[in-house]
């Protein structure tokens, strides 16, 4: 109940001065700590073992310079990629009467192609991925979108963690008695 | 539109003028029409012509590619600016040479301007391409549709990658090279998360909060049948059995953050659950069962009734068993064929792991000409034969084979 109503004040007071009173007591341990675990864990980077690009857009000769740009780019700062992979267009049809009223036998055909381009970069830090990434999305031309996989490497859940220890400790303790 | 280029005009080995600097190209030119104008029309009319007559005098000497020497008059009450306006300054698409520096020519991404990039290109219909060289880019609307990358040559791209590697880390190469095991100890789960970006009133995807989780079964630790069979039934279709992969495909909360607690959640539970050994497991079945087991089929009854027939038939007829049945033959004569008898047989072991094996997996051509062998082993049944062909033999040219058969003759 302490903490729940304490952490409200923190959240929603509006006399200052009470505020800062509390974060100060927060901060000398007077009060045990009640702001988000983010304060307190350490800021770790992550591990990808991929970061898959795919670029899509509609003109196939604007898609070949973005992707001979990211090829220099990654070979710049030694990323070791994948090769790039074109999979088939994406084709969106529809037809359209050519007349405003009747001549149903007459039409138009519209069609978009959607071109695809990926590449992958294998094995790069949560760090480099954000500056990388930042960068090159800040060049994406105009009619292109992309999307980004991030394949990420991570522990077991802590929760996890700490019944496989409980486990371990109790066969531990079993084999030595 | 061609650009004149100025000549080192003194001629010095060091290429420095008298007053000792180097020579600077100027980009500055004059309007001639208007130049003319003023000495002809506007001048004489303010002026009078006598003052006009003097400095046309003087105005032979002049050197126009000398701003200082170009001197106006100074009647302050017309034309102050008239200097400013007789020169024009040349466009930057003319001031650039090849030599200089390209990226803080054209440091950004821009719409083309044909005024600032030199290139002679032009992007319009041409009757008969390849005849008339292009003209230069002015007046040229198609080359203000298209993207253009002039911003991102290699030189530029490689500045920007020297900028940008400060805020890179290494990735630790002790885990790049480490094998599966220690993956699966230390980083067992892998997270596939993406990001979009796309040109679109809104800068959020609903798509980017699925979180997909892949990892395999080392975790679970599973020892026996009843905590492996426990973990396919709870994971179901999610559990690949080809490449032993665990997915989960999670998108039933709002952030990204929340599905991947809730993945944390799922693993942990699944473990719980797999370790836990509940009452009414006891209760399990023939048809719970994950595998059909040779041990309870009606497969093995059948043998147990055939070898039986078999060894109650020759003890009738006073004869062997059955030469040709290699387990008969290594059971004693008067012990009854039972299912343990047979069970510990491992010629009959070996069937039921074939039988297994076909009756567990996908049946293709193969695996069914296996089960036959092994079902052939098993009873002494010889394989079958493949006569020679009756067909008529072709000739043969060795000279060798001529010569033997014809000894033969």
């Amino acid at each position: 109940m302490l903490f729940r109503s304490i952490n409200f004040a923190l959240n929603c007071s509006r006399n200052l001065n009470c505020v800062n009173w509390l974060r100060t007591l927060c901060e000398t341990k007077q009060l045990p700590a009640l702001i988000d675990d983010k304060a307190t864990k350490p800021n770790v980077d992550k591990l990808f073992t991929e970061v898959e690009i795919e670029v899509r857009g509609h003109d196939p000769a604007v898609l070949k310079s973005y992707m001979r740009f990211l090829k220099i780019a990654t070979n710049e700062l030694g990323f070791k990629t994948t090769k790039m992979i074109a999979p088939h267009y994406i084709r969106w049809n529809q037809w359209l009467l050519r007349a405003s009223f009747a001549h149903k036998k007459v039409k138009l055909h519209y069609e978009t192609r959607t071109h695809i381009r990926k590449i992958s970069i294998l094995h790069i830090t949560g760090s480099t991925a954000s500056a990388f990434l930042e960068y090159i999305q800040r060049n994406i031309p105009e009619g292109v979108g992309m999307k980004v996989t991030y394949s990420e490497l991570r522990p077991l859940p802590p929760q996890l963690l700490a019944i496989k220890y409980t486990e371990k400790k109790a066969i531990k303790e079993k084999k030595d008695s | 539109m061609y650009r004149r280029r100025c000549h080192d005009w003194h001629g010095r080995p060091d290429g420095l003028d008298h007053k000792g600097q180097k020579f600077r190209q100027i980009w500055l030119r004059p309007k001639r029409a208007m130049m003319h104008r003023y000495w002809t029309r506007w001048f004489p009319k303010a002026a009078g012509e006598f003052k006009a007559a003097k400095f046309r005098e003087k105005r032979q000497d002049l050197d126009w590619t000398m701003p200082k020497s170009f001197e106006l008059p100074k009647i302050s009450h017309i034309h102050r600016n008239t200097k400013k306006k007789m020169t024009r300054r040349l466009l930057r698409r003319y001031r650039i040479t090849p030599e200089m520096d390209w990226p803080s020519h054209w440091p950004t991404a821009k719409t083309y301007n044909a005024q600032v990039c030199p290139l002679p290109i032009r992007r319009e219909y041409q009757k008969h391409p390849g005849l008339v060289t292009p003209r230069d880019g002015f007046n040229n609307t198609e080359m203000l549709k298209i993207p253009n990358f002039l911003h991102l040559t290699p030189t530029a791209i490689k500045r920007h990658c020297e900028a940008i590697k400060e805020f890179f880390t290494p990735f630790p190469e002790s885990i790049k090279k480490q094998k599966k095991a220690f993956r699966d100890e230390y980083f067992p789960i892998t997270m596939k998360y993406s990001d979009f970006v796309h040109q679109s009133n809104s800068i959020r995807d609903c798509r980017s909060r699925t979180v997909t989780l892949i990892m395999s079964d080392v975790t679970f630790n599973l020892k026996d049948v009843r905590e492996r069979t426990k973990f396919r039934q709870l994971a179901g279709n999610r559990w690949n059995e080809q490449t032993k992969t665990l997915s989960f495909v999670v998108d039933r909360c709002y952030t990204r953050k929340q599905n991947q607690d809730y993945i944390d959640f799922l693993i942990t539970a699944l473990y719980s659950e797999t370790k836990k050994e509940a009452s009414w497991e006891k209760l399990k079945t023939r048809a719970d069962t994950l595998n059909i087991d040779f041990q309870g089929s009606s497969t093995e009854d059948r043998l147990v009734n055939i070898l039986a027939g078999i060894q109650k038939r020759s003890a009738e007829k006073e004869q062997k068993p059955v030469a040709f049945s290699p387990v008969l033959s290594e059971i004693e004569k008067d012990e009854k064929i039972t299912k343990e008898v047979l069970r510990k047989h491992p010629k009959v072991k070996q069937y039921s792991r074939a039988w297994e094996k076909y009756m567990n997996k996908t049946e293709t051509p193969e695996t069914v000409r296996q089960y036959a062998k092994s079902i052939r082993r098993l009873l002494g049944i010889p394989e079958i034969k493949v006569p020679p062909s009756t067909q008529p033999q072709v000739p043969v040219k060795n000279s060798s084979q001529q010569q033997a058969s014809s000894s033969s003759v």
